[in-house]
């Protein structure tokens, strides 16, 4: 519960930030409108390739550009002297920090993944290797059912 | 199974003169059976001259019993010690093997000067002679019997001895020979023991020593003979009529210094009999009450049965008993019946009002039989040939063992359950005693097919020896004088035991018939079995009181194994096992059943193992969803991971934004 109100909050406030953008943008300089459904292109790759049912790379590439993105569109905006479309940074860092935040949602879950099972299964030998040591104590008889004494 | 009805015990009687000179009792004595000294044969018991290899110059007799009466085998042995001129004293008992022949029991006794004094010395004796030569030495032996809760029972005028050759000197013969009161002729009884046969007596009391010992002085003071040349029958009714004094003595002919001896010691009323203590004040000088003269109350209309016209219920009883055929249409008839309704008996109408609700009427002896103890329960059990109190029926018993006539009558009569219908009738009198008790569950076990009849010879008669033609002639009154037989038994394999071996081993060893089963059907696998083989080798390996016994050792040994092949520990057994076969080795049985048997050992074994067995199982339980497990754990570590990494992309994110903010600022 507390990751999906985590989660929540972001997507609230990744959603909040786009609409003003978006709304900014459409009232002040459209024509900013490419830029920002160019620098989101990844982010839709990245939600196609997720699949219907996983929803949280997208979050992460979504959430890291635009916290990359929204200060260069606002740039774009006040400061008309400024041309984001053919400024190499105002493109590179925003894909950048979308394929950051794809890759931290990917990874650090792959390895939480990965570590708990390790972990898991670690337990099971113990079990096994305690399974084998009371069988060897009190023999085969142990794997039969239980029988009242006498 | 041997079974007795067919096979029944050969006795082989020692010729006579046969078996050598001296043959060994005990430590010290010898048994000459080649000097046979018939003077002194006793009823059941023929008499040898005895030897005390210490005191070779001193004579004694022993009396040599056979198996086919019931010896007081422990009366025996708690009356050694007493040495006192009023009884030949009982120097050694035990068994003799006689070559040839069967084991006999025999009594090494003080020789008696002569014999019994002959009819014509008697009333020779001054009255101050018989207090002092007869009747003082016997009071005090009776003292020191009763000080061992022992009674003589034998007190009789053929059973007082001479100790010196002018007859003046006289004291008591030997009494263990045979069941209480077995020889006693039924003057010298009180009478509710008269009405018994002579085993059915039962174990009496000191009483009953004082009546016989009132009835002998009567005899040597008069020189006569009590009831002389009258009908038994008519003495008997006339004594339950009239009493004994009235029957037996004439009181005239009795010494005036003597009188009061005489009549206070035969009195029927065991309430003023004189006791043994009061006896010893009279001796002593002291003039102790007299029992008052009671009138006999006659009532009532009599009913005659065969030549008794019987006024009371214990007259009745008695006539229906001696002219059974008489007494059978009496019964079944309305006779019996309209002499109860008429005399007012409600106590005997009560009781026989509990046959009428039974659908199929008894034969007529068996309902003779319920009549005659419900008329007097007060006299003994009786039915067909048997008459006996609950003391006597092991005594009875023996000689049913003996006689195909009288087992078959013993065997209907616990059949038809006739000691609880007596128990009813005997309760109101406050009759129901240790032995009653005994009697009654062994009545009980034999009527509901759990034991034979056998078990009530051994169950009853603590002196019995066992009469199995297995024993073949060994005089075994002992646990462990049987262990010989069963030991080369288990080793044979051959455990069919007959119905006396195993009666005989329940009674007095504590075994019971099913745990001898088990040692028959032990497979060496059942649990159960080996359980009752290990019970059962325990009681030998304490009546064989350290004999070793290998082919018992090696199937207590196996059942053993059995019970230790229960342990769930693999190590704890084996190390158990071989401490198994160490004692095994070593003979050791009770330490075998120990072993196996070990409470505390089973018990932790058992608890340990549950405890394990449910961590095992948990823990199968849990590998064996070990997929579904991982893979709900990998959602946990999924979701563990992507709540990292929203806190890490938060973190980057507005890292991320204030950088961007911050060189727009600047470049600005």
């Amino acid at each position: 519960m507390r990751s999906l109100g985590f989660r929540g909050i972001l997507i609230a406030l990744a959603i909040l930030g786009a609409t003003v953008l978006a709304v900014a943008v459409l009232i002040l300089k459209p024509a900013l409108l490419a830029y920002i459904i160019g620098v989101f292109t990844p982010c839709a790759a990245v939600y196609i390739m997720e699949g219907s049912k996983r929803r949280f790379a997208w979050i992460g590439s979504a959430a890291m550009t635009l916290a990359a993105a929204g200060p260069v569109v606002l740039s774009g905006l006040l400061d008309h002297s400024r041309f984001i479309m053919g400024d190499i940074w105002a493109w590179g860092v925003p894909v950048a920090a979308g394929m950051a935040g794809t890759a931290v949602a990917v990874i650090v879950p792959a390895i939480g993944e990965m570590m708990t099972t390790r972990e898991q299964k670690e337990q099971f030998a113990i079990l096994e290797q305690r399974q084998t040591a009371l069988i060897a104590e009190w023999g085969e008889t142990i794997k039969d059912p239980l029988t009242p004494p006498g | 199974m041997v079974n007795f009805l067919v096979q029944r015990p050969t006795f082989l009687r020692a010729p006579d003169g046969a078996g050598g000179g001296g043959l060994p009792l005990g430590e010290h004595v010898l048994v000459d059976l080649e000097t046979p000294l018939p003077a002194f044969d006793r009823p059941g018991a023929k008499a040898y001259a005895a030897v005390d290899k210490r005191f070779a110059d001193t004579q004694h007799v022993a009396f040599v019993c056979e198996p086919d009466r019931s010896v007081r085998i422990r009366s025996a042995q708690r009356l050694r010690g007493i040495s006192r001129s009023g009884m030949l004293a009982i120097l050694e008992t035990g068994v003799l093997q006689r070559p040839g022949a069967s084991d006999a029991y025999a009594v090494v006794m003080e020789k008696p000067v002569g014999p019994p004094p002959p009819r014509r010395m008697w009333s020779g004796w001054a009255p101050r002679t018989l207090v002092q030569n007869f009747l003082k030495p016997a009071a005090l032996v009776l003292k020191d019997m009763s000080d061992r809760d022992e009674i003589h029972g034998s007190i009789r005028p053929d059973n007082v001895f001479m100790q010196d050759t002018r007859g003046q000197l006289l004291t008591l013969g030997p009494c263990v020979l045979g069941p209480v009161g077995y020889d006693q002729p039924a003057v010298f009884e009180p009478i509710e023991r008269a009405l018994a046969s002579p085993d059915g007596k039962g174990p009496g009391g000191i009483l009953d020593d004082m009546f016989a010992l009132g009835m002998t002085l009567y005899c040597f003071a008069t020189g006569k003979y009590p009831g002389e040349g009258q009908n038994a029958d008519a003495v008997m009714a006339r004594r339950i009529a009239y009493g004994s004094i009235g029957t037996l003595i004439d009181t005239s002919q009795i010494p005036s210094e003597l009188f009061d001896p005489i009549t206070a010691l035969i009195d029927d009323d065991l309430k003023s009999r004189w006791t043994l203590a009061t006896l010893l004040d009279w001796i002593a000088g002291r003039r102790p009450t007299l029992p008052t003269k009671k009138q006999v109350a006659r009532r009532g209309s009599p009913l005659k049965i065969g030549s008794i016209s019987a006024l009371e219920p214990a007259e009745l009883a008695f006539a229906l008993h001696r002219f059974q055929k008489e007494g059978q249409a009496a019964v079944t008839g309305d006779d019996v019946t309209n002499w109860i309704r008429d005399n007012d008996v409600q106590r005997v109408a009560a009781l026989a009002g509990e046959d009428k609700t039974q659908v199929n009427a008894p034969p007529p002896e068996v309902a003779l039989a319920r009549m005659v103890v419900r008329l007097d329960p007060q006299g003994p059990l009786r039915y067909r040939d048997l008459a006996f109190h609950p003391g006597g029926a092991g005594a009875v018993a023996h000689a049913a063992m003996l006689d195909p006539g009288k087992r078959a009558q013993l065997e209907e009569f616990f059949s038809w359950r006739l000691a609880h219908v007596w128990s009813k009738a005997a309760n109101q009198f406050g009759l129901l005693d240790e032995e009653a008790r005994k009697l009654l569950e062994v009545e009980d076990r034999i009527s509901n097919k759990v034991d034979k009849l056998e078990a009530a010879l051994y169950r009853l008669n603590s002196d019995a020896p066992c009469l199995s033609p297995a024993v073949q002639g060994k005089w075994v009154d002992q646990p462990g004088d049987l262990l010989d037989f069963i030991e080369a038994s288990v080793g044979q394999g051959k455990l069919d035991f007959d119905g006396h071996v195993v009666a005989f081993l329940g009674a007095r060893s504590g075994i019971s018939a099913a745990d001898i089963g088990s040692l028959k059907n032990f497979d060496g696998k059942d649990q159960r079995r080996a359980a009752a083989v290990l019970k059962a080798s325990m009681r030998f390996a304490v009546d064989a009181k350290g004999k070793s016994l290998p082919n018992l050792t090696r199937l207590c040994h196996d059942a053993a194994k059995t019970m230790i092949n229960r342990l769930k520990k693999p190590e704890l057994r084996e190390r158990k096992l071989a401490e198994s076969d160490a004692l095994a080795n070593a003979g050791d049985i009770p330490g075998l059943v120990d072993l196996a048997t070990d409470p505390d050992v089973f018990g932790q074994d058992q608890a340990e193992f549950t405890a394990v067995k449910n961590e095992f199982d948990t823990n199968q339980r849990v590998l064996d969803h070990r997929e579904a497990i991982v893979e709900a754990t990998r959602r946990i570590g999924r979701d563990k991971g992507q709540e990292i990494a929203l806190a890490v992309l938060s973190a980057l994110a507005i890292g991320t934004l204030l950088t961007q903010l911050y060189f727009w600022v600047m470049v600005r």
